[in-house]
């Protein structure tokens, strides 16, 4: 059970950058740089990333479902205030949609699987889950690929944005 | 600022890679928090002055 658990994670975790990676290809290829709300939504995405991290390095603790669920929260807040803001008759969306539709609005989807997702991991949750355990191959390259994710965020929110305030 | 935020989230990282639960779990609420109130003051300042 913790062997399923911890691929659970990992693999929340690889869909996840994966999310990222999808938005960072629009950026680069449909040339569709992302606004400040778009970067907050990227935060609520890797805090999600971030609190099963800890899971896999630290052993599973319901606490660090909660910081997911609190950065989960954070994200869909972000992504149905930019919904909102495009949703009126008449109003351009801020993007081509993908897929029928805007990209804040997968955000907010993807936000809600991970909820899902973590029903399910509190679901199979036992005490013994909590017991530190050395990080398997696949765990450590999901650990760096969220790391390079990270980064690369970092890098885009400097271009678009200095080190000031984001404009627009 | 916003930089600021995703470089936060990789000091948390970092702070696991480390093996510091305090550290990175404190500082990834206080990065959740500081974002919070950066989308605030988004709504509330930057977005009707049209900033």
């Amino acid at each position: 059970m913790v062997k399923l658990v911890r691929l659970l994670n990992a693999l929340h975790v690889l869909v996840l950058c994966g999310v990222m990676l999808a938005a960072f290809s629009v950026e680069f290829f449909l040339k569709e740089e992302p606004c400040p709300l778009c970067f907050l939504q990227r935060i609520g995405l890797i805090g999600i990333a971030i609190a099963l991290l800890c899971n896999l390095k630290f052993g599973v603790k319901p606490l660090h479902y909660g910081l997911g669920i609190l950065s989960g929260l954070f994200g869909a807040g972000v992504s149905l205030r930019q919904t909102e803001l495009h949703v009126c008759p008449g109003f351009p969306p801020y993007l081509n949609p993908i897929l029928g539709f805007d990209l804040y609005f997968w955000a907010f989807i993807v936000v809600v699987c991970s909820f899902l997702a973590i029903v399910l991991d509190l679901f199979l949750y036992r005490p013994e889950q909590g017991k530190k355990i050395e990080m398997n191959w696949f765990e450590k390259g999901v650990f760096w690929l969220t790391v390079l994710v990270t980064f690369a965020n970092v890098v885009a929110a400097f271009k678009i944005c200095g080190l000031g305030p984001c404009q627009g | 600022m916003m930089v600021g935020l995703f470089v936060l989230f990789l000091i948390v990282q970092f702070f696991i890679f480390f093996e510091k639960w305090t550290h990175a779990v404190v500082l990834a609420v206080i990065t959740l928090a500081l974002s919070l109130a950066l989308f605030i003051h988004h709504i509330t300042v930057a977005l009707p002055l049209r900033l």
